[in-house]
């Protein structure tokens, strides 16, 4: 059963792709050999299946009046609710860049940005108001961050011999 | 018996014996830290077995899930914080105990529990493993496909605090298995002609992002959530394991082990539901149950002789039947595939000496899990220190590296962050990621099975109803169903 508001988007973002995922399924050939099942059969019994769940979750959320509630889940944080939410993005949006950077730049570049990016932006968020951030610490989060990646490159490539990205200079 | 020979020549060799020992190391010091859960620790080090021989990959990663289990008394006994859920009920008793100035105490117990539990239910799965594997034979596909409808049936129900949630999640996990190339007509299913779809959605971005990209989003999000964490007074000077202070509750120990093997072994019960049976049962059997959750040893050994039987108890039906029952033995059961194995009645025939290596190598994983803590219980304590910022950077950075270093293939990549975007929000709203993975696992067994099985009867689908274990599969999926239906009514009715 729907429980939030947030959770009735979440129903809504599913049944859309369940309805995606259903319509691609009519374009497959709906010819059975043997008596047997066609290639198209679980794709839409299932994506249909998905919707008609998701359809019934929704309904009974609206009977018992859950479908529009506001969510309580966050309201014990000691931070702002939005500072979660920034961090959240903020990591997940590095984690698409580190992917994208990671064949450009080789890996032990991107792998070094991504480290110390990750740490300092949760470092800044979840500092309290009027902390500063001392110079020592952000350049003891750039070592870090340089010598984690280029041993983990070590151990990867030397270690396991496992190919990881490069971009040629100097052997990383 | 020439198979078991075999399997210990397979087992006995240092670089394997090397690999199980690292492997629980690793497991063991994963499990401490509260926010990584076993199936995580397994989906991290999956990308490490793909060079190795099957029983070495697998003794990697049964070391790392008894690792796991076991170090999660380290913070449950410390911090109060069960490190995995199975140890949930070893904080009612361990913390008491730790807070009083004898977290050393609590641990030494927790040590030799752990050990008697993990060695009772690996002997367990050596003795029934391969009879219910030989009746599993009997297996044709219209029983393949009810078995895999079981399976998916008990783990949505069971893993989702909504049915409904439960069969989306393991709904979702199907039709995902249902992309790339048809497995009995050969045609191509939302594969947009990308290349690396054609064989369908690779295991491994699926395990890793459903289990671990998912959960350390969840932990940003926590961080800034959470409260200050009680430490308890860390006198680790006696951390060493208490064999006769625990031995003198053998009949707990017993009971709790046998509790704990059964539960494991039954798809979908878990592991807190495990080791909260066996504390309620050494309770009622305890000549001062008063003295539960007060610090009383006796609770102690209940929980964590119970939590690490429930890992040898879990690889009954993953093994014989490929039906894994909860999140930790999902993902083991995709390593094994990763390496080309399907578990299943056949695994023992084709590769008895495989199945035994593993058997044995789960014995090993024991012994180095006790060994481990018994010189290292110090450094797990350490261990808990590391800030939970730099942690949560480099478990990303492993989830990307252990990905693209499989194939070089940045799709995978791609496909991990979604399917790690997917997770966090199915967690968050609980439908859960469990069952997508066994929808994922059991989607093609569960098609090419029911698809020859009408091919056999031409089209007849009485024929799942007409054979006798294919119908109680499918009877039991249904009285499962509508059992906890009936259970979700009353939780949700007023007044009940």
């Amino acid at each position: 059963m729907v429980r939030t508001r947030s959770d009735a988007l979440f129903h809504l973002v599913l049944l859309a792709l369940a309805g995606w995922f259903l319509q691609e399924a009519w374009n497959l050939p709906a010819n059975a050999a043997g008596g047997s099942l066609s290639p198209a059969f679980f794709p839409r019994a299932i994506s249909s299946a998905i919707a008609i769940l998701l359809l019934i979750s929704m309904v009974r959320g609206l009977v018992a009046g859950t479908l529009l509630a506001r969510d309580t889940s966050d309201e014990a944080a000691t931070s702002p609710a939005w500072v979660p939410v920034l961090a959240w993005g903020a990591v997940a949006l590095l984690l698409v860049l580190y992917a994208v950077l990671l064949e450009p730049l080789g890996y032990v570049v991107s792998t070094a940005l991504f480290l110390f990016l990750c740490v300092a932006i949760i470092s800044v968020l979840s500092r309290q108001r009027g902390d500063g951030i001392p110079m020592v610490r952000v350049l003891m989060l750039a070592l870090f961050s340089a010598v984690v990646s280029v041993a983990i490159f070590l151990i990867f490539s030397v270690g396991f011999e496992i190919v990881l990205p490069t971009i040629g200079v100097m052997g990383v | 018996m020439g198979d078991y020979v075999e399997a210990l020549g397979l087992v006995f060799q240092w670089h394997v014996l090397l690999v199980i020992g690292g492997g629980t190391l690793l497991g063991l010091i994963m499990g401490a830290l509260p926010g990584l859960t076993a199936a995580m620790a397994i989906a991290l080090l999956l990308p490490l077995t793909f060079g190795m021989p099957p029983v070495m990959g697998m003794g990697m990663l049964l070391g790392t899930l008894c690792g796991a289990i076991a170090g999660g008394s380290v913070s449950a006994t410390l911090l109060n914080i069960p490190g995995t859920p199975s140890s949930v009920a070893t904080t009612l008793d361990a913390f008491p105990m730790a807070r009083r100035g004898e977290a050393g105490r609590a641990l030494g117990i927790c040590i030799v529990a752990s050990f008697v539990g993990g060695v009772f239910s690996a002997v367990v799965l050596s003795l029934l493993a391969p009879p219910i594997a030989d009746f599993a034979l009997r297996f044709g596909p219209a029983e393949y496909f009810a078995l895999s409808v079981f399976g998916l049936v008990i783990i949505a129900s069971v893993s989702s605090k909504s049915l409904i949630k439960g069969l989306v999640a393991g709904l979702i996990g199907l039709l995902i298995a249902t992309v790339g190339t048809d497995p009995v007509a050969g045609v191509q299913r939302y594969t947009f002609n990308n290349l690396s779809l054609l064989t369908g959605v690779n295991l491994l971005p699926a395990l890793i992002g459903l289990f671990a990209v998912s959960q350390v989003l969840k932990d940003v999000v926590d961080y800034f959530g959470g409260g200050p964490v009680e430490h308890s007074k860390n006198k680790m000077d006696h951390a060493r394991p208490r064999w006769l202070e625990t031995l003198r509750y053998w009949k707990v120990l017993l009971s709790s082990s046998v509790i704990g093997t059964i539960v494991g072994a039954i798809p979908g019960a878990g592991g807190s539901i495990g080791s909260f049976l066996s504390y309620d049962q050494a309770k009622k059997m305890s000549k001062t149950p008063e003295k539960f959750g007060t610090g009383h040893p006796e609770g102690i050994v209940a929980s964590e002789s119970s939590n690490n039987a429930l890992v040898g108890g879990a690889l009954i039906p993953m093994l014989t039947l490929g039906i894994p029952g909860e999140a930790a033995t999902a993902v083991l059961m995709g390593g094994l595939m990763i390496q080309g194995i399907s578990p299943g009645p056949t695994l023992f025939t084709d590769n008895g000496s495989i199945i035994y290596g593993i058997f044995i190598a789960f014995f090993v994983a024991n012994i180095f899990m006790l060994l481990i803590q018994w010189f290292g219980i110090r450094m797990f304590v350490k261990v808990l220190q590391v800030p939970r910022k730099l942690l949560m950077a480099l478990i990303l950075m492993f989830c990307v590296i252990g990905v693209y270093a499989v194939d070089a293939d940045i799709f995978n990549v791609y496909l991990m962050l979604g399917f790690g975007g997917l997770g966090y929000f199915l967690n968050r709203y609980d439908f859960g990621t469990a069952p997508v993975i066994l929808g994922l696992i059991l989607g093609p067994i569960a098609e090419s099975n029911i698809r020859r099985a009408l091919m056999l009867s031409g089209g007849d689908w009485s024929v799942l109803v007409t054979r006798p274990i294919s119908l109680v599969f499918l009877l039991v999926a249904a009285a499962f169903l509508f059992f906890t239906l009936w259970q979700n009514r009353r939780q949700t009715t007023p007044h009940s």
